[in-house]
């Protein structure tokens, strides 16, 4: 038995997998004690809570980076560079708002500490001194009296030796302070951004580090967290290193977007995920793509996480007329509180109004008529924004959602011709609860011809999370041309990287042996100040230019390559997908066992009701169908309306689909 | 009006000229007439997807640049521009990313309408695409080239001289375009000194390349084989927004996407006069000056008379100082984006904080209601030969404290006090101990001023740049230097009740003799304050050479032999403060006050 926890900003959702069955559960987060809402969501379930396996993906290290909750954590660095990690690098917040303030650096100025010590670029320099260290011994008292309950170690050059921060980090344990040493966290260069992962760390330390304890508490079966890479570590682990869990979030759902490819045979996959807030895309082209080059709440944060782009329109971005004349959309949302004018507390339409108004979502449909809505307060706050456009509602609505489309096409186009890629050729995962109701719009205009939407859409990524294998990655910059004599170098540098996280992993108590190790590259053309990361090859050289004309157009074959830094990921087999979904939310059926290949077409199933949907501007009738009750196989012609508990699809006219053996929807213009 | 004076109107009038003008007119009346009359009303919805679709012609021309560059300078740091423009030469939209492009970008296009103007030369056809780079046509500095290609209705066939629906251009920043240094931007005294001036050219008639003109080009740059990598970058990327905007008129037909280019330039108008509309009608002045232009004219006098009258602003420039021999000089469409700039910064800074402002699109609409006077000659319009690499980096941060300071008595309470005003240009090379030649040239950030919503921010690029700084370990790594210190400058920042910004000490030892040259501003004039702030610290430049322990100071624009273990030290400006500053006793009351205001 495996519990998949995924904790997110309104609701907590939980996937219980066990032998044959799959269960899905949401409920209502509890964001004061984000623990208490995992524990009570394990009980409903029928989970055995102090044995239970759980996967967890929280939100506590994103959340206390955003609000600035974490520390107060202390800085010790080499001297004259301690305002470094406040410079940055050297970028405001935004070009043209001269009011627009960045948040506050994590460490402030009286808890950053310098001492002399210098390493250089070739590995030479100057060892930290006794003197300095009996400085650092003595800044105990300061730092007790200034309240820090972290510190963070970051020298110059630390990459190439980091005796010297292992030295500061031993005395600097002995005053009681749990110590995050930065070339230990992050074994690459550019020192801004591993000093400042190194700092967010430190800073997320003592409140991460009492999420876990508590929890650990209750849960004392097995507990792992997810990353932000997409694997998982022992509690006890992201205890010490939080800042891996800081970019956690859609990690889990692009992780099940990219098992279900896998699965169904997609090789080229966008995961589309729209919530409340925002709406998250990530570009597969057979595995999850990786970035170690992330931004949050002002903080870059150099751990490898799943690489994706935020748009920021979701079922809650406000809709408004500007001062210009357009009707514009977020990307303000009205989160959970108040929500959508018709969740009853806030008055500014949103889209989720706008589809209530149209028809596409009804009330009572909402998490089953858990949540309840309110109609006709959308519609008010409909009609308040309409008089000002000289429009109707009905007319409001329907601009909302097109102006809310139009976002989000403009983001997908730029993010997959950035990496190199024609949208038109690509199949989109939609999950999350309001993707199903613009999916096919959006696909349209993008030129994509499917889209599959699995069961349950609105708990998918807590599938991910408990689909997700534990690992480590680790890695080093070493700087060097890439030329054949280099190679053992390499071999060294790659096997001592794997033996460092082998080791912790067992120390973990990961089993060795159904451990697979993964190593890449970063490289880059002489002179750059960017790297691409590929797959190590005996010809890495090769590999670079396919990868740099893959994501550019062109290569240069005739120019110098340089590799800049080595990883290495071990990690556990990637768990096996449930062969079906179809278990539905609090009553566990049996799966029945079967490929997710076409099935011989069978008649739709009698509707479970009809209702009229506005389209176009005209008044349709439609069929609904609930998803669990949709036999393999039955195919259905746009217009339809496809309902389960976490959310509704919209089949659009023009379009068809059908249901497979395990459950999902897959939608298919016609031609 | 004082004789010879030009006047700046919008990027139409700018490449106009009297005739020009009237074709312009007369073809926007024969358009209105074709489509029976004046504009429908624009639909809001439409106009925020028609927003949405030109805005993404300009980025996917964008990322088809950066992906088929060759230069770090296209791929990396991005700087570049792309635009559409409608079939006056008028902006529709255009990335944003580059403030110094702003006003630039139309110069260009207006400049190469003008050189190919129908008629003459037989105007420009389908399958042209007309190059420039001549900062006195068009251009800003040299290493700037720009592309413009018309585009024409699907029924007009190659080589067609119908007139086009619109125009697309593209700019990239060349790493080098020879001249008398590397990279084109030496501290010169003349333009022909910086580099190859390229005035409008057809570099692709008819679809074809001109051989002819793309051999001068690359035998003239010191790297041909990225330069050509780089032009042909720039002309797939107009390729790529002609693509994309033949689809936009296959999907909602030629008069749609036609009537809400204009719309939308109807709307950013709409937009920025609003915001003129919230400031007090009246005429401000300011003087503010440059330090010196590094060839010994010295107190260079800026002086701007802003004049606001029922939401349309005047900018009259024409009093400021005559060009002077030294590389400081601003063409008039440099002069021209740094005063859009601050127009741009205060719709943003007077519009609801919802993120409305982020996307109204800067276009020709939001041009209209400003007019900018400059006198040709001075060195806020320079005419040929001036040496103009400084005015780009330097001279346009100046204009920005100019009109800052002219708003500022306008509208206390809604302008910020001066930032470092400085980029602190600082450019290196030589030869390295195993023989290796280097070359590298970083901008330093400094105080932000203080702001009317708190203080100004420490360590940033203010204004005209926000270009990153480079690792110091990645510095380190491929230059002979080392940094021994990098830091704020503690106290720089102006006295306030919100306190300036401060600025940064930076020190870099040589490793290996170099030759070095430093262009800074603000080390003779400080950063002012607003509101009874105090003016933001001096910047400052040292050299301590390797067999004293004595620092000496340096003049703001210098060039350098330096010996190895030379070190040199840079402390660039804090900000200005704003506000009166907040004495021990008072500050109690006065903290209240600002937390009652915080919370409403």
């Amino acid at each position: 038995m495996l519990v998949g926890v995924d904790t997110g900003g309104t609701f907590t959702d939980f996937v219980l997998i066990e032998g044959g069955r799959v269960v899905f559960l949401k409920v209502p987060s509890t964001p004061a004690d984000p623990g208490r809402s995992v524990v009570e969501g394990l009980k409903k379930l029928g989970v055995n809570v102090p044995r239970a396996n759980v996967a967890h993906g929280s939100t506590v290290a994103t959340n206390a980076l955003i609000e600035r909750k974490g520390g107060p954590a202390a800085l010790v660095t080499t001297a004259g560079f301690e305002d470094l990690i406040e410079i940055g690098r050297q970028a405001r917040p935004d070009l043209y708002d001269w009011n627009a303030v960045p948040p506050a650096p994590l460490v402030p100025r009286r808890l950053r500490f310098g001492l002399r010590e210098r390493t250089h670029a070739d590995g030479s320099g100057q060892p930290l001194g006794q003197r300095e260290l009996r400085k650092l011994r003595r800044l105990g008292a300061r730092l007790r009296r200034l309240g820090a309950r972290s510190a963070a170690v970051c020298f110059l050059h630390s990459y190439r030796d980091g005796n010297n921060e292992t030295k500061a980090g031993r005395a600097l344990s002995r005053l009681g302070l749990p110590v995050t040493l930065s070339h230990k966290l992050v074994g690459e260069y550019r020192e801004y951004e591993r000093f400042s992962t190194a700092c967010a760390n430190a800073y997320l330390q003592p409140l991460m580090g009492g999420y876990i304890a508590r929890l650990s508490r209750e849960i004392r079966g097995e507990l792992r967290v997810l990353k932000s890479s997409g694997l998982t570590s022992p509690a006890g682990t992201i205890g010490d290193e939080p800042v891996h869990a800081a970019l956690s979030g859609p990690a889990g759902g692009v992780l099940a977007a990219n098992a279900l490819s896998r699965r169904l045979g997609i090789v080229q996959g966008i995961a589309f995920d729209m919530g409340g807030t925002s709406t998250d895309v990530c570009l597969m082209n057979g595995e999850v793509p990786f970035t170690v080059e992330s931004r949050l709440a002002g903080v870059a944060v150099k751990v490898p996480a799943v690489a994706l782009e935020t748009v920021g329109a979701g079922g809650g971005s406000i809709a408004r007329l500007d001062p210009g004349g357009a009707l514009r959309v977020g990307p303000e949302s009205a989160g959970a509180d108040p929500g959508p004018a018709c969740y009853g507390r806030g008055d500014q339409p949103t889209v989720t109004d706008a589809n209530l108004e149209l028809g596409r979502l009804r009330a009572g449909e909402l998490l089953g008529g858990a949540l309840h809505v309110d109609p006709d307060r959308a519609r008010r706050a409909l009609g308040r924004l309409g008089r000002r456009l000289s429009m109707s509602p009905a007319a409001c609505a329907q601009g909302i959602v097109d102006v809310a489309n139009s976002n989000m096409e403009r983001a997908l186009r730029a993010v997959s011709l950035q990496r190199g890629h024609d949208p038109r050729f690509f199949t989109l995962i939609c999950y999350g609860g309001a993707g199903g109701l613009h999916a096919c719009v959006l696909a349209s205009s993008l030129g994509i011809s499917r889209i599959v939407i699995p069961p349950s859409a609105g708990t998918f990524s807590a599938l991910g999370v408990a689909l997700a294998s534990a690992g480590r990655d680790e890695s080093r910059t070493v700087l060097l041309p890439a030329a054949p004599t280099v190679s053992r170098g390499l071999e060294e540098v790659y096997r001592e990287l794997e033996a460092r996280a082998a080791g912790a992993l067992a120390r973990e108590g990961l089993d060795p042996k159904p451990v697979v190790f993964e190593r890449s590259a970063d490289l880059r053309y002489r002179g750059q100040s960017h790297e691409l990361t590929v797959s190590h090859t005996a010809d890495l050289t090769h590999a670079f230019h396919e990868a740099y004309r893959r994501r550019y157009g062109e290569s240069r074959e005739d120019s110098e390559v340089e590799i800049v830094t080595l990883r290495v990921r071990v990690r556990e087999r990637e768990r096996s997908f449930p062969s079906s979904l179809r278990g539905a939310r609090g009553s566990p059926r049996a799966l029945e066992r079967g490929k997710a290949a076409r099935l011989a077409p069978i008649a739709a199933p009698p509707p479970a009701l009809v209702s009229e949907v506005l389209i176009d501007g005209r008044r349709l009738r439609v069929p609904s169908y609930h998803r669990e009750k949709i036999p393999p196989g039955a195919r259905f012609k746009g217009p339809a309306r496809f309902l389960e508990y976490s959310s509704t699809t919209l089949l659009m006219p023009g379009w068809g689909g059908w249901a497979d053996a395990a459950g999902n929807l897959h939608l298919e213009k016609r031609s | 009006m004082p004789r010879g004076t030009s006047i700046w109107k919008s990027d139409r009038e700018e490449w106009a000229g009297v005739r020009a003008r009237k074709t312009v007119l007369t073809s926007r009346a024969a358009a209105a007439s074709g489509r029976s009359g004046a504009l429908a009303p624009a639909d809001p919805v439409r106009l925020e997807i028609f927003r949405n679709l030109f805005v993404s012609v300009c980025e996917e021309m964008g990322i088809a640049l950066m992906r088929t560059g060759h230069s770090p300078n296209i791929k990396e740091r991005r700087d570049y521009s792309c635009a559409v423009f409608d079939s006056s030469g008028l902006t529709i939209a255009q990335g944003d990313h580059m403030p110094v492009h702003l006003g630039s970008m139309p110069a260009s296009v207006a400049s190469a309408l003008k050189a190919f103007a129908a008629g003459e030369t037989g105007g420009m056809r389908a399958g042209d695409i007309v190059l420039l780079n001549d900062p006195f046509h068009g251009g800003t500095h040299l290493p700037d080239i720009t592309l413009v290609s018309p585009l024409f209705a699907a029924s007009r066939s190659a080589g067609s001289t119908h007139r086009p629906l619109f125009f697309l251009a593209n700019r990239a920043h060349h790493s080098d375009v020879g001249g008398m240094a590397p990279g084109s931007m030496p501290l010169a005294t003349e333009i022909y000194q910086e580099g190859l001036v390229l005035p409008p050219l057809r570099l692709v008639r008819n679809g074809r390349l001109d051989r002819d003109i793309f051999g001068i080009i690359l035998s003239n740059c010191r790297t041909p084989e990225e330069r050509e990598g780089d032009l042909r970058a720039q002309i797939a990327a107009l390729q790529t927004g002609e693509r994309r905007l033949k689809e936009m008129i296959e999907r909602y037909g030629t008069r749609e996407v036609v009537s809400y280019a204009r719309h939308l330039q109807a709307y950013s108008r709409r937009v920025v006069t609003s915001v003129l509309r919230a400031i007090p009608d009246g005429t401000y002045r300011f003087e503010d000056r440059l330090d010196d232009d590094g060839a010994g004219c010295r107190a260079i006098p800026l002086r701007v008379a802003l004049t606001i009258r029922r939401g349309r602003a005047v900018v009259d420039l024409r009093h400021s100082a005559d060009q002077v021999s030294g590389g400081v000089n601003a063409v008039a469409s440099i002069t021209a984006s740094a005063v859009y700039y601050v127009f741009r910064c205060l719709v943003s800074s007077l519009m609801p904080r919802d993120g409305s402002s982020a996307g109204v699109p800067w276009n020709a609409g939001s041009f209209e209601p400003i007019r900018i006077l400059l006198r040709p000659g001075s060195i806020l319009a320079a005419r040929s030969p001036a040496a103009v690499a400084g005015g780009n980096v330097e001279t346009s941060q100046r204009i920005v404290d100019l009109l800052l300071g002219a708003l500022s008595k306008a509208i206390p309470s809604g302008v910020p006090a001066a930032s470092q005003g400085t980029m602190n240009n600082l450019s290196f090379g030589g030869v390295d101990r195993v023989g290796k030649s280097f070359a590298y040239y970083e901008t330093i950030g400094g105080g932000m001023g203080g702001r009317p919503a708190g203080a100004g921010l420490s360590g940033v690029h203010t204004h005209m740049t926000n270009s990153l700084n480079t690792p110091i370990e990645a510095l380190e790594a491929a230059f002979p230097i080392r940094v021994e210190r990098y830091g704020l400058r503690r106290r720089s920042g102006g006295a306030g009740k919100h306190k300036g910004g401060e600025g940064i000490v930076r020190e870099i030892r040589f490793l290996a003799a170099a030759r070095a040259s430093i262009l800074s501003e603000r080390r003779v004039y400080a950063p002012w304050g607003r509101q009874g702030g105090r003016a933001g610290a001096l910047g400052a430049n040292f050299i301590i050479r390797a067999d004293s322990a004595r620092r000496r100071r340096l003049p703001g624009k210098v060039n350098l032999a330096l010996a190895e273990g030379d070190r040199l030290l840079i402390e660039t400006p804090g900000g200005g403060g704003w506000g009166r500053p907040v004495t021990a006793r008072t500050s109690s009351r006065v903290r209240s006050v600002g937390s009652r205001r915080g919370g409403e």
